[in-house]
């Protein structure tokens, strides 16, 4: 059952009805019912895996937990001086540590065997065949589990935050359960952490007309992205990207817009849907992306991008990373060799290098996104080793503080984000040449000639998708100043309902949906 | 304020019910140009008058017999329930939704359906479902017979399917909106054009000749609510001379027919004496009877269907009228037809770029 | 402070610290520049900033920062 299904509205619809119905305090309960109800239609094994990750996670964090609050009394009950405190604090993160240490490397463990078992045994087979060893692993069929790479970053960032005592662990475990699995943000985010959630999830939710209204208005933009651009744009980009020697030339630079478009339409689409329909349900999840295409930077565009995997890959790697005693050795080492300054920059490198590690093999396990992974951590560590001068280049001259200054370095990191997606889909060999392509053999008159067609869409398509684009877009920039959809609730009545309903129509009767279309699925929902 | 409020939400339900529905009508295909069969299910709720038989099937009954000449020359009221590639699920639950409104007194079923129980083209389940009125028979029917990747959501709300023909619209959409013209004579899709029998491809050897059990299932389902009320069961088999009816299959249907005491008529054995003449009795080349091969076929079935107790209704007065109008529309279509194919060589609705 | 204010103008001169509030939230600090920011800091003040310390609420305004130096050397 996907977010996109008669399924899923069928199912929220009756969830709906029934959780406002129920009495107050069983509706978390009924949350994780439905949760569980939602992970079983993608096939009773998978959830096993939820339920390990929940168990564990649960259990450790909640003996972390114990360890915490005794030592706490203890110190209080001592009273101990500073130096004993600081030993005592020693034996306490002593005791600690393997508990952490054991729920990482459990549930980060089964994540890696999932996803990357195959990836390791294709790479060992190309090992094995380099120095001719006469044997061969064969891959295996492990089926992913829905949502599994963000249900066990979400967990494990808890498990983190017990340990450092930002909150304190939770001590039902059906409660947790729902933290874990809420059933729309399992397929594809965002992110959420426990002290946000625990209000939000458990707190009684009386009925709320508007909170309904707005929700449903959510899903219905999601929708518009999803079902009008993305599922159209797709299949079409797909064929571009598949075949580079094919399509060269001008459509290598149609793919590659193209597929931003698309990404961009299908995931921030995706997450509309899934925090309109818990807004329905009176939850606030976080906000997963902030019109990145109006970005002036790269490093800016990672913050509005992604947010909720970018933060706690920030909070969880980048951080610790840079301030931990391997990274502190590398400084020093660096110092001794070249300086000061480099001295100061190398836990930053290693950090920034570690963290695009991670993000690319996040995003698939293949070494085209660790190629991914790599280029935006150069593109990112070549910026930040030119923020000095940018900063005098802008002080210098005036006019790179206007508007259209401003539109230029917009448009510039959107064709950055473009170039460096290449690496995506294109095999890491063959990137550099199609963008050398790209940039001597494009030309317009290779539109028309029969390559076009093959792509499967009609001009009336193209149109219809030119529309909708702009209006994505047009709704990125409005509501730069004001929140759309709370401005439509101030309106009259009829004004509303025209909005909508027009809107409703337009994906009813436009969307990519139903015979003659694949029904595509999220691109984002294995990871 | 409240019932402001309450006024207000009803306005827009109501509204957008309209719209929805307003656009679901205008949306859905018409078929009243080259493809007229998708109006086969719906013309029959428009029946007046009770029938003494009813025929259950494919194009191998809805072009092969014309019930105007079963009235005219037997007096037999009736009516065929046929669509394109018909499965004999969806014969079953038409059967079952015919019977809660009439009780005829024989049911004939073509029995080339036999040969393939499942669906293979998405279109031929539109076209028998959408003109199909809802209740548990289409409800079963549509569960039965839809292919993996339709929804019944779509056939409660066609609208999601036929949605993308927004940029596909033509005039006949507009036209038919309110209500689309009169296609068929009872069931019967009329073709006065010739297309003599050609070349015909080679039989194929099949491998396994036996029937779905599916099949055979439905096939003594239909038996059994004919027998619950008195009706009797016959099966037919088309004069067709393509696609092949085996030789293999035949026995297995003579073999039912004998265990469970039924009529058989296979029609293909009977070419000679029904009279039809493959130069002139078929509009494509022996796939299908035009109306001179209907006819004829009418006239051959008559005496089968009296003897199993349809009854020559010509005296009711009040039936002679209803079949009168259908005789005049039938006879006005037929002329216009031969007219247009003398004409022409050709029937300017069905013309396809060949 | 005034050292903590020195180190700060060296790695992005362009900002107001004594009233700035926003450091992180407005993105006048990348993290790139908190951990230089970070490794200084422990440089010059002898101290150590563990991860956990290193969230928005610390990093936002100089005095935020200004007092979880004075929580962590009292620590020591």
């Amino acid at each position: 059952m996907f977010l996109v299904s008669y399924e899923f509205m069928l199912f929220l619809l009756l969830l709906t009805a029934v959780y406002y119905l129920a009495p107050k305090r069983f509706q978390w309960i009924l949350l994780l019912a439905a949760s569980y109800l939602f992970y079983l239609c993608g096939g009773p094994v998978y959830v096993v895996y939820p339920l390990v990750t929940t168990f564990t996670t649960w259990f450790l964090a909640r003996k972390i937990g114990t360890v915490t609050a005794d030592a706490r009394r203890h110190i209080k009950e001592m009273k101990l001086g500073r130096e004993e405190k600081k030993a005592y604090n020693q034996t306490v993160r002593k005791r600690k540590k393997p508990l952490l240490l054991l729920g990482l490397f459990l549930n980060f463990g089964i994540l890696a065997v999932l996803k990357y078992m195959n990836f390791v045994l294709q790479n060992t087979n190309g090992l094995l065949r380099f120095f001719r060893v006469p044997m061969e692993f064969y891959a295996v069929g492990w089926l992913l589990p829905l949502g599994i790479s963000y249900y066990t970053f979400q967990s494990m960032g808890y498990l983190i935050d017990v340990y450092n005592g930002k909150y304190e662990p939770e001590q039902n475990p059906a409660r947790f359960a729902l933290f874990v699995s809420f059933f729309p943000q399992l397929v594809a985010g965002p992110i959420s952490r426990f002290d946000q959630m625990k209000e939000e999830l458990f707190a009684a939710h009386p009925f709320d007309f508007r909170q309904v209204k707005l929700g449903a208005e959510r899903m219905l933009w999601g929708y518009f992205k999803k079902l009008v651009i993305a599922d159209r744009l797709g299949p079409a980009v797909s064929v571009i990207i598949a075949s580079p020697a094919e399509y060269n030339g001008i459509y290598a630079f149609l793919g590659m817009v193209g597929y931003t478009v698309w990404m961009y339409a299908d995931f921030a689409g995706g997450i509309d849907i899934v925090i309109g329909a818990a807004q329905i349900l009176g939850v606030k999840l976080p906000e997963n992306f902030d019109r990145p295409f109006l970005a002036s930077s790269l490093a800016e565009f990672w913050r509005r991008w992604h947010m909720t995997l970018m933060q706690w890959l920030r909070e969880y790697i980048f951080f610790p990373v840079s301030t931990s005693r391997l990274s502190k050795k590398i400084s020093v080492l660096t110092g001794k060799i070249f300086g000061k300054k480099a001295s100061q920059k190398a836990p930053v490198y290693v950090a920034n290098i570690v963290v695009w590690l991670v993000a690319g093999i996040w995003h698939g396990a293949s070494w085209k996104f660790v190629a991914w992974g790599m280029a935006n951590c150069v593109v990112m560590l070549i910026s930040a080793e030119l923020a000095g001068a940018y900063r005098s280049w802008h002080k210098r001259f005036a006019w790179t503080d206007t508007k259209g200054y401003r539109c230029f370095t917009v448009v510039r990191t959107f064709f950055l984000f473009c170039c460096l997606e290449m690496f995506e889909y294109y095999p890491f060999t063959t990137v550099f040449a199609m963008f050398g392509n790209m940039l001597t053999s494009s030309r317009i008159s290779q539109l028309f000639d029969g390559r076009m067609a093959a792509l499967g869409l009609s001009a009336s398509d193209w149109r219809l998708l030119g529309v909708s684009v702009a209006v994505m877009a047009l709704g990125a920039v409005f509501r730069r100043f004001h929140g759309f959809r709370e401005k439509l609730d101030q309106k009259p009545v009829w004004l509303q309902y025209a909005a909508v309903f027009g809107l409703f129509l337009v994906v009813l009767l436009t969307g990519a949906y139903g015979h003659g279309y694949d029904a595509s699925q999220f691109i984002y929902n294995q990871f | 304020m409240k019932r402001k409020k309450l006024l207000t939400l009803l306005a827009v339900v109501l509204c957008s019910v309209f719209l929805l529905a307003a656009l679901q009508r205008l949306l859905m295909p018409k078929y009243m140009g080259l493809v007229v069969e998708g109006n086969f299910i719906h013309e029959y709720y428009e029946e007046t008058s009770d029938h003494d038989v009813i025929f259950l099937g494919d194009c191998e009954v809805y072009e092969n017999i014309s019930p105007i000449v079963l009235f005219r020359e037997f007096g037999i009221t009736s009516y065929i329930r046929g669509s394109a590639q018909q499965l004999i699920a969806q014969s079953y639950y038409l059967l079952e939704e015919t019977l809660k409104t009439e009780t005829p007194r024989a049911v004939v079923f073509s029995v080339s359906a036999m040969q393939q129980y499942e669906q293979t083209n998405e279109t031929y389940n539109r076209m028998t479902f959408d003109g199909m009125r809802w209740s548990s028979s289409k409800f079963n029917a549509i569960r039965e017979t839809a292919m993996e990747e339709e929804h019944m959501i779509e056939y409660l709300f066609p609208l999601l399917r036929f949605h993308s023909r927004y940029n596909q619209l033509e005039p006949d959409d507009f036209r038919y909106f309110l209500r689309r013209g009169k296609v068929t004579h009872n069931g019967y899709y009329m073709r006065a054009d010739v297309r003599p029998v050609g070349h015909l491809p080679a039989v194929r050897r099949l491998a396994d000749y036996s029937f779905d059990e599916r099949a055979w299932e439905y096939l003594d389902r239909m038996r059994s609510l004919c027998s619950e009320k008195g009706i009797a069961f016959i099966l037919i088999k088309a004069p067709s001379l393509y696609p092949a009816w085996h030789d293999q299959w035949d026995e297995q249907i003579v073999a039912y027919a004998q265990e469970h005491q039924l009529t058989y008529i296979n029609c293909i054995d009977a070419i000679d004496s029904i009279g039809i003449d493959f130069s002139q009795d078929t509009y494509d080349g022996g796939l299908h009877m035009n109306v001179y091969g209907a006819e004829k076929l009418s006239r051959y079935l008559g005496p089968f269907l009296l003897e199993a107790g349809a009854v020559d209704r010509r005296d009711d007065a009040e039936l002679a009228a209803v079949w009168a109008e259908k005789g005049l529309y039938y006879d006005s279509m037929k002329a216009q037809q031969e007219e247009e194919f003398a004409q022409f060589g050709y029937l300017k609705q069905f013309k396809t770029e060949e | 402070m005034e050292e903590l204010i020195e180190i700060l103008e060296g790695i992005n001169p362009d900002a107001d610290y004594e009233n700035c509030d926003t450091l992180i939230n407005d993105g006048i600090l990348t993290s790139f520049e908190v951990v230089m920011l970070v490794t200084q800091i422990e440089d010059a003040f002898d101290v150590k900033i563990p991860a956990v310390k290193i969230v928005p609420e610390n990093f936002n305004s100089a005095a935020g920062i200004w007092a979880l130096i004075q929580e962590l050397e009292g620590e020591e």
